[in-house]
């Protein structure tokens, strides 16, 4: 309460809109419902194991190696997806693509599909015998049952993130300049590396870190194809599931303690990023 | 280098934004293209930055055809009415843009963008963004970056219309000078009659994609070559029903004497002052409306209400 009054008596200065007040009560009592209080409890019934029971909950190489594949393979999927994502942006907004709607619509069923379904689809395109694996197969390539699985569901479940992220920003995006560094003698190369990108640094950011936060917590299609082989293809969230069906409440709340505290971390970093590009643009 | 505009047409759709265009520009000469918006001037004026291909006619610079040569390829320094300024980069790399894009090493970069910043004079602002900038300064940072590599042509479009009134003033005195230091060969669009006549050497009158008259601003003010150009001037009033012709009348043209003189009967309807010359309303006997502006001490003899005599020293007649 304290705090929430220095705010307001800090934000004293005239504004053009009334009811700070009001709206920043709204905000902290909703915020808090929805996230900050479940959050606390999960905090809470971690701290219930004690240091020494909370470490031994999240120490040993299985733990390790599950947050190592989740946070792993989270990052390369968010990558490809913000490559893929470009692109396809790219194309649905500056060319008249034939069936145009449809290829917009195809982009936002991973957001619609429940994901046990799209785990289910892309295992069964990816195993030995799947349409795709078997193309891979002779060259001793897997997908399905092993790590890469986990990439390619997360890749899918979070591309819409950074599609829908970048559209507005490149659809807004004033042709003028574009024009101003043709005619000042640019490649479509350089235009597109030293004018466009640049402009779209903010919403790749942005893109980029829900696919990330989105394939972090992602469960349902990962499940279905990686196999889910302990100390190799256990994704956390995995882990953690496991562990509640073994009734072992605090370990799991204790991994899950993790989890929220790695994301956080991460999704702090590339708001500083954010930020900071920001200012610095400023 | 001298442009040859020749036969030019181009259309968006249905709707035809340039129709066989014709012009010569001269070398080192400031030309202006006048005219309302949708009149095609803009169009002309993308035609010859590469950055619009027409349907049909030629761009010819010394004899060599340009049409088909893209912006990229026409080395034409291009000034955007919003100036388009890169938002992510300073003054400097703006200035910079078109000598890093051609891989140009680093000091002569440095000398060449030392030397515009020193010319539109904005040597302390470097390393400002362009959101940290007044319109003046942002627009004085377009034309440096146009003039970066030295382009053969200039092109401008609506180049002060994003300004307010007093830095628009000082800027048109100042482009003026530049020019005739440089003496670079420019095109700039405009729909202010007072810019283009205020700065060019010769105005082109655009009216439906046409070019409807060019010549030097005394040629077009003194003899204008149709009802449109002399409308599009302003201050002009037209009269019906004294004649076979549809006659055109300047305000400052109207002079008015007292009853008895020769002249149109009119009535006096309102007095005002206008700036720097008073406008009279008059009723003609004939009922029509004239509107005569006046020296004030010109006025000063008259009244509202009062019958007098009016006579236009000069009338523009084109045929109905």
């Amino acid at each position: 309460m304290g705090l929430v009054m220095a705010i307001i008596r800090r934000k004293r200065a005239p504004v053009a809109l009334p009811g700070l007040g009001l709206s920043l009560g709204i905000t902290l009592a909703w915020l808090s419902l929805i996230a900050l209080i479940p959050l606390a409890a999960l905090v809470i019934r971690a701290g219930g194991l004690g240091w020494q029971g909370w470490l031994d909950a999240v120490s040993g190489e299985r733990v390790w190696l599950s947050l190592r594949l989740s946070f792993g393979a989270s990052l390369i999927a968010a990558l490809l997806d913000t490559f893929a994502g470009l692109l396809i942006a790219w194309v649905l907004c500056r060319y008249k693509v034939p069936g145009h709607a449809f290829w917009d619509v195809l982009v936002d069923l991973p957001f619609a599909l429940p994901t046990a379904v799209a785990g289910i689809a892309l295992t069964a395109l990816w195993v030995p015998d799947g349409w795709l694996g078997r193309l891979i197969e002779p060259f001793g390539g897997k997908v399905a049952f092993a790590w890469p699985g986990v990439v390619v569901a997360l890749t899918f479940i979070g591309l819409p993130f950074v599609v829908r992220t970048l559209q507005p920003v490149l659809q807004s995006a004033e042709k003028e300049l574009e024009e101003a560094a043709e005619s000042l003698g640019a490649s479509p190369a350089q235009v597109a590396w030293r004018v466009v990108l640049p402009s779209l640094r903010p919403a790749l950011l942005t893109g980029f870190a829900l696919a990330f936060a989105r394939a972090v917590g992602e469960y349902g299609s990962v499940i279905f194809i990686c196999g889910n082989i302990p100390m190799q293809t256990e994704i956390t969230p995995l882990l953690i599931v496991s562990r509640l069906e073994q009734y072992d409440y605090a370990g799991a709340t204790a991994l899950a303690t993790i989890m929220l505290a790695l994301s956080a971390v991460i999704l702090a970093l590339l708001q500083a990023l954010h930020a900071g590009r920001r200012t610095a643009l400023r | 280098m001298s442009i040859e505009i020749l036969g030019i047409s181009k259309n968006f759709g249905a709707f035809r934004a340039l129709d066989d265009v014709t012009l010569r520009i001269g070398k080192g000469e400031l030309l202006a293209l006048l005219g309302p918006s949708g009149s095609g001037k803009t169009t002309l004026l993308r035609v010859l930055a590469g950055l619009e291909v027409p349907d049909v006619g030629t761009v010819q610079e010394d004899g060599h055809d340009l049409t088909s040569l893209g912006a990229r390829d026409r080395n034409v320094g291009l000034v955007f009415q919003h100036f388009a300024l890169f938002p992510h980069l300073d003054v400097f790399e703006n200035i910079a843009f078109a000598l890093r894009v051609r891989k140009r090493p680093d000091a002569e970069v440095r000398a060449r963008v030392d030397e515009l910043l020193h010319l539109v004079q904005l040597g302390g602002l470097a390393h400002r963004r362009p959101a940290e900038l007044s319109g003046g300064q942002r627009q004085r940072v377009a034309l440096a970056r146009a003039l970066a590599a030295r382009p053969r042509v200039l092109l401008l479009d609506e180049p002060f219309s994003a300004l307010d009134a007093k830095v628009r003033h000082e800027l048109r005195a100042w482009l003026r000078q530049l020019h005739e230091e440089l003496g670079t060969t420019t095109v700039f669009v405009t729909h202010d009659q007072d810019e283009a006549f205020e700065l060019a050497d010769r105005v082109a009158v655009f009216h439906r994609g046409r070019i409807e008259q060019v010549g030097t601003p005394d040629e077009i003010y003194d003899e204008p070559k149709s009802p449109f150009v002399l409308d599009f001037l302003g201050h002009v009033q037209w009269l019906e029903g004294l004649g076979l012709a549809t006659l055109g009348v300047r305000h400052r043209d109207v002079v008015l004497h007292a009853a008895g003189h020769d002249g149109w009967p009119a009535r006096i309807e309102r007095i005002h002052r206008t700036g720097p010359r008073v406008r009279v309303d008059l009723q003609l006997h004939t009922g029509q409306p004239l509107i005569a502006a006046l020296e004030p001490s010109a006025a000063r003899e008259f009244a509202v209400g009062q019958e007098v005599r009016a006579v236009a020293t000069r009338k523009y007649a084109f045929a109905t």
